[in-house]
């Protein structure tokens, strides 16, 4: 009883907290998951969002380039003069490098019959071979607005050689801003989609290079390479700077400092980046996106730390169990403080008690020594005196029965119960209780019948049969005193372990109940409150016998009743292992 | 001056001042045209023969009329502020900053740029007003990190666009201490970058600080948009040189100056010295982003003339220039010749020689001497480079003697010493970023 309530307690504390844990556990990793996949979404929504905004830059490229080709094939009258597409190549920022093809294949620009200057010289060297067949410039072409038009990456002769429309989604957002900051040209727009048209990205000088062609109603074809320095630059530029590290950083909130964000060419080199992470080069990107045509094989990358948010649910959910640990443990601790405390009052009653009865003990020895040397003088002539001794001698026995049921409940609590061996005749200590309890059951009108056949001689403790009785008998006087009658049997039988000797006290009262019998030995338990009214007991009488009995090696129990049922109370069997020779100490 | 071949040109110059004027507002005066001067170094020559001959086109900016009717600037300061810069570089580049955006006010746009790995835009572009407020954000400017090159010139740049205007100066003006390591970092990418800003009328000026940035990438870069490149050792120099720069910055008259040059009766480029140029056919063009306040621009052609008979005359080429002069915000074009004689007389020949003009030619010639040596040294033929400055050496020598020069005597000492240095073979990489920056400063006649 006393090991098991703090095990109790420790389960009743321990088995809430296990089962908070696993579910904040699941719960804060779906957390993390969500969170993570929102994270990703977010991610890839930003970056998409600036591989738009580069796929705007390239069609707004476009847009310009078709207006200043249409406006240089209007001003030479469809022969792309040399001085003029010099002067315009001259003038561009953005181009490096023009070619103007015949419907034909012929290439008007650079010329042929014309002296070059060194970096048209350059152009045409490197553009030999893309030059040479200008069947790339006049595939199939989808409408850049029209609703069918798809993205279309037409792969022409060698790999690294790409044309495609632009996505269209991109192409129509941009049409109309592009339209609207350039009203003007307005009269040019209706014809956008009619001639074909594309970008080309390619692989020369150790970069990829990007050319834009364009037909013209001719049949020319007009392509402006691009000049990927300056390109890469306005692309730098489409990007956000990074925030200034230091504390007056609000002018710049809307840059986000927890992640780092990379632009890297087609050589896997970094070419822009910008954000406030810092990192290790070791770490690797939390998402990659490529980009799109033309700018296809380079890619962005997102690096970002990590979450915080994580560390904080982590965090809580930590805080809330030991909060949680702590509750229950101070109030377990409550439970059990209060539970000592009842045991320990109850101790300190029962060697209340116990010190009483050793108090009561010697003084009663004396009362009884002196009862029975006065009933030995006194002359036979004076009954009523007899009478008086005897109801005197039998309450002070009573009183030392109660005393030593006290005191052996005691001993045995404190050092367990133990029996000492003697040889002896079991009926012959029924007797003697039988005879020591006549004249009280008498006086409550009972009567003891006893059946005596345990006459063999065996090894037993004398003492323990008796208290065993004694408290059977006194049960019977105090709760059966209306059947009149007490039968005791006993016997013997061989049994393979050695001798038994049974004893069966059979009352026959108002019986218990099937409820009372489960707990009727339990220490301090008296039975209904109908049986026990107005009786006086200790309720520790059955349960030491039992004790007693055990400690023989044998058992007391309660008989379930197989008599007749007109016939009420009480049946118990008492079993001892009563061996015939030789003393065996347990 | 008094020689023969002037008459023509004065009377060429007079005519185009004159046609110029007449286009002009009435009442505008003069001293607001740039002088074109063609000057052939030789203009008697000898008959019967081939010759090489050098002609020296050079652009004066007009006098500023006062520091008050000044162009406006449009100035982006873009500061390295990687690792390398940490301790007292980074501080007197902050004060160099600072004490060069005190010489702009109200008209001018400023915009200061910082990089590491990444670029931060310390300063947007802005009027410059709140004075205090800049010099704070350029003093919270700490070093760390990597070097972003090209994406810090490339937002100076964004910066510049958002004020960009032909009738502003519009310069970057790049401090870089190190290798370009994140983004682009090739000299000839960064080259291409500075010809295409260069078109949108920006240039971009480049000081090397210290022995660890790319000499070739700056000067590069600088060369391409028309910019000034300086080399400064010692941080505590970077104020003067900022001070400079800013002085060239606001005495700057024209921009966009383009010059075409045509040969012409059978007379054949060779090659122009010291710039960046184009030669297809008998035609070689050129530019220059910016003429300043009284300052000589010149390039050297160096050109082939065929035999011609005694007492000649030829026309050797035509130049055609033109310019956006800031001050009327009118382009404005101008046009010469330079003929050439041809006699018998040795004497003659002598007596009709254009010192000056002769002197800049040799001063050009012995710098692509320079440069090849340099490039001698890069492939590792110490004895070719030095012999290469040697020879230098005693043509300038030769031509010093012959032509009385003190400044050609000087740069004779100078490649003496070069070629000394490169036989000690001790921190080629100072020698050569000194090299570098002193070549480039006599191709691009820049003043500091």
């Amino acid at each position: 009883m006393k090991r098991r309530t703090p095990v109790l307690l420790a389960v009743i504390i321990t088995l809430p907290l296990l089962l908070l844990a696993w579910f904040g556990v699941r719960l804060q990793l779906d957390q993390q998951q969500v969170v993570a996949h929102q994270l990703n979404n977010l991610v890839t929504s930003r970056l998409q969002n600036i591989d738009e905004q580069f796929q705007e830059h390239f069609f707004l490229l476009q847009q310009r380039f078709i207006r200043q080709a249409e406006a240089l094939q209007q001003d030479t009258a469809g022969q792309y003069s040399v001085g003029p597409v010099r002067r315009f190549i001259d003038q561009s920022a953005v181009i490096k490098q023009m070619f103007v093809l015949s419907a034909t294949g012929e290439r008007r620009f650079p010329p042929i019959d014309q002296p070059l200057n060194q970096q048209e010289q350059d152009f045409v060297e490197l553009t030999r071979k893309l030059l040479r067949e200008p069947e790339r410039f006049t595939m199939p072409v989808l409408d850049p607005v029209g609703q069918t038009a798809a993205p279309s990456e037409v792969k022409v002769g060698r790999d690294e050689l790409q044309s495609a429309q632009l996505s269209d989604s991109v192409a129509q957002k941009s049409r109309y801003s592009a339209d609207a900051a350039v009203q003007t040209l307005a009269n040019a727009a209706p014809r956008l989609p009619d001639q074909p048209h594309g970008w080309i990205a390619w692989y020369a000088e150790a970069g990829l290079q990007q050319i834009f062609w364009w037909q013209d109603s001719e049949g020319n074809t007009v392509g402006f390479a691009l000049n990927s320095a300056r390109l890469l630059s306005d692309l730098i530029n489409l990007l956000p700077s990074s925030a200034v590290a230091n504390a007056e950083a609000p002018l710049f909130s809307d840059v986000d400092t927890d992640s780092d964000i990379q632009l890297v060419n087609d050589r896997g080199e970094v070419a822009y980046r910008w954000g406030g992470q810092s990192l290790d080069s070791a770490q690797k990107p939390l998402q990659t996106l490529p980009l799109s045509h033309p700018l296809a094989s380079w890619h962005l990358a997102y690096y970002a730390a990590e979450l915080p948010a994580a560390i904080t649910g982590w965090l809580g959910l930590i805080v809330l169990l030991v909060l949680l640990a702590a509750g229950l443990s101070s109030l377990a601790y409550l439970l059990y403080r209060e539970h000592n405390r009842e045991l320990r009052i109850a101790e300190q009653r029962v060697n209340f008690v116990n010190q009483v009865s050793h108090e009561l003990k010697t003084p009663l020895t004396n009362v009884r020594l002196y009862t029975e040397m006065l009933e030995q003088e006194l002359p036979d002539d004076e009954p009523v005196a007899q009478r008086y001794l005897g109801v005197i001698s039998s309450e002070a026995g009573r009183l030392s029965r109660l005393i030593e049921n006290v005191l052996s409940f005691s001993r045995a609590k404190r050092e367990g119960v133990s029996v000492r061996y003697h040889q002896g005749v079991i009926d012959s200590v029924i007797e003697q209780v039988v005879a020591l309890f006549t004249p009280v059951l008498s006086a409550r009108h009972l009567s003891i019948r006893f059946n005596g056949q345990a006459t063999q001689l065996c090894q037993f403790d004398s003492e323990a049969l008796e208290q065993i009785l004694n408290n059977l008998l006194s049960n019977c006087e105090k709760y059966a005193a209306e059947g009149r009658f007490v039968d005791i049997n006993s016997w013997q039988a061989e049994q393979p372990d050695g001798l038994c000797s049974y004893i069966r006290v059979t009352d026959f009262g108002p019986g218990v109940s099937v409820e009372d019998a489960q707990k009727l030995f339990e220490p301090f338990y008296r039975g209904s409150d109908k049986l026990t009214e107005g009786v006086s007991g200790t309720g520790i009488g059955l349960g030491l016998a039992r004790d007693l009995a055990r400690a023989h090696r044998g058992d007391l129990v309660l008989e379930p009743r197989t008599t007749t049922p007109l016939t009420e109370g009480v049946s118990f069997l008492l079993t001892l292992a009563t061996p015939v020779n030789g003393p065996e100490n347990n | 001056m008094k020689t023969q071949s002037d008459k023509p040109m004065l009377r060429r110059t007079v005519r185009t001042i004159g046609f110029v004027l007449l286009s002009l507002l009435p009442g505008l005066s003069q001293a607001n045209q740039v002088n074109l001067n063609i000057n052939l170094a030789t203009p008697v020559m000898e008959a019967d023969q081939r010759h090489r001959a050098f002609i020296k086109v050079s652009l004066e900016g007009f006098k500023q009329q006062d520091q008050q009717a000044r162009i406006p600037a449009n100035v982006a300061i873009v500061l390295d502020k990687s690792g390398s810069m940490g301790g007292d570089k980074i501080q007197y580049a902050r004060e160099a900053a600072i004490m060069a955006i005190k010489r702009l006010d109200e008209r001018d746009i400023v915009s200061v740029v910082s990089y590491d790995s990444r670029v931060q835009v310390v300063v947007p572009a802005t009027q410059v007003r709140d004075q205090q407020s800049i010099y704070h954000a350029i003093r919270d400017v700490h070093a760390s990190g990597n070097t972003a090159l090209f994406a810090g010139v490339s937002k100076g740049a964004h910066e510049l666009r958002k004020f960009l205007s032909r009738n502003k100066v519009n310069r970057v003006i790049l401090l870089s201490d190190g290798l370009a390591n994140v983004g682009p970092q090739s000299a000839s990418e960064l080259g291409e970058l500075g010809a295409s800003l260069a078109k949108e009328g920006i240039s971009v000026t480049t000081i090397g600080l210290g022995l660890g940035y790319n000499e070739d990438l700056m000067t590069r870069l600088a060369g391409f948009s028309d910019g000034n490149h300086a080399f400064v050792e010692n941080a505590a120099d970077l104020a003067s040189v900022f001070q400079y720069e800013f002085g060239d910055v606001l005495s700057v008259v024209a921009q966009g100056v383009n010059i075409e040059i045509h040969c012409k009766n059978g007379v054949t480029p060779i090659r122009l010295l010291g710039r960046e140029s184009e030669i297809m056919g008998n035609r070689v063009t050129t530019r220059l982003n910016q003429l300043y306040s009284e300052q000589e621009k010149f390039v050297i052609l160096e050109v082939e003339v065929p035999k011609q008979a005694a007492e000649t005359e030829l026309e050797l080429v035509s130049v055609k220039v033109a310019y956006d002069n800031l001050f009327t915000q009118h382009q404005e074009q101008l046009t010469g010749q330079s003929m050439a004689r041809f006699s018998g007389s040795a004497q003659e020949v002598e007596a009709a020689r254009d010192d000056k003009a002769l002197e800049a030619a040799v001063e050009q010639v012995a710098n692509e001497y320079s440069r090849d040596a340099i490039e001698a040294r890069d492939s590792g033929d110490l004895a070719g480079a030095k012999k290469i400055l040697q020879d230098s050496a005693s043509y300038l020598g030769s031509q010093a003697e012959s032509l009385s020069s003190p400044r050609l005597q000087e740069q004779q000492e100078e490649a003496l010493q070069d070629a000394d240095e490169l036989e000690t073979n001790q921190d080629w990489n100072k020698q050569r970023k000194e090299l570098k920056a002193r070549q480039y400063k006599r191709a691009t006649q820049q003043t500091y």
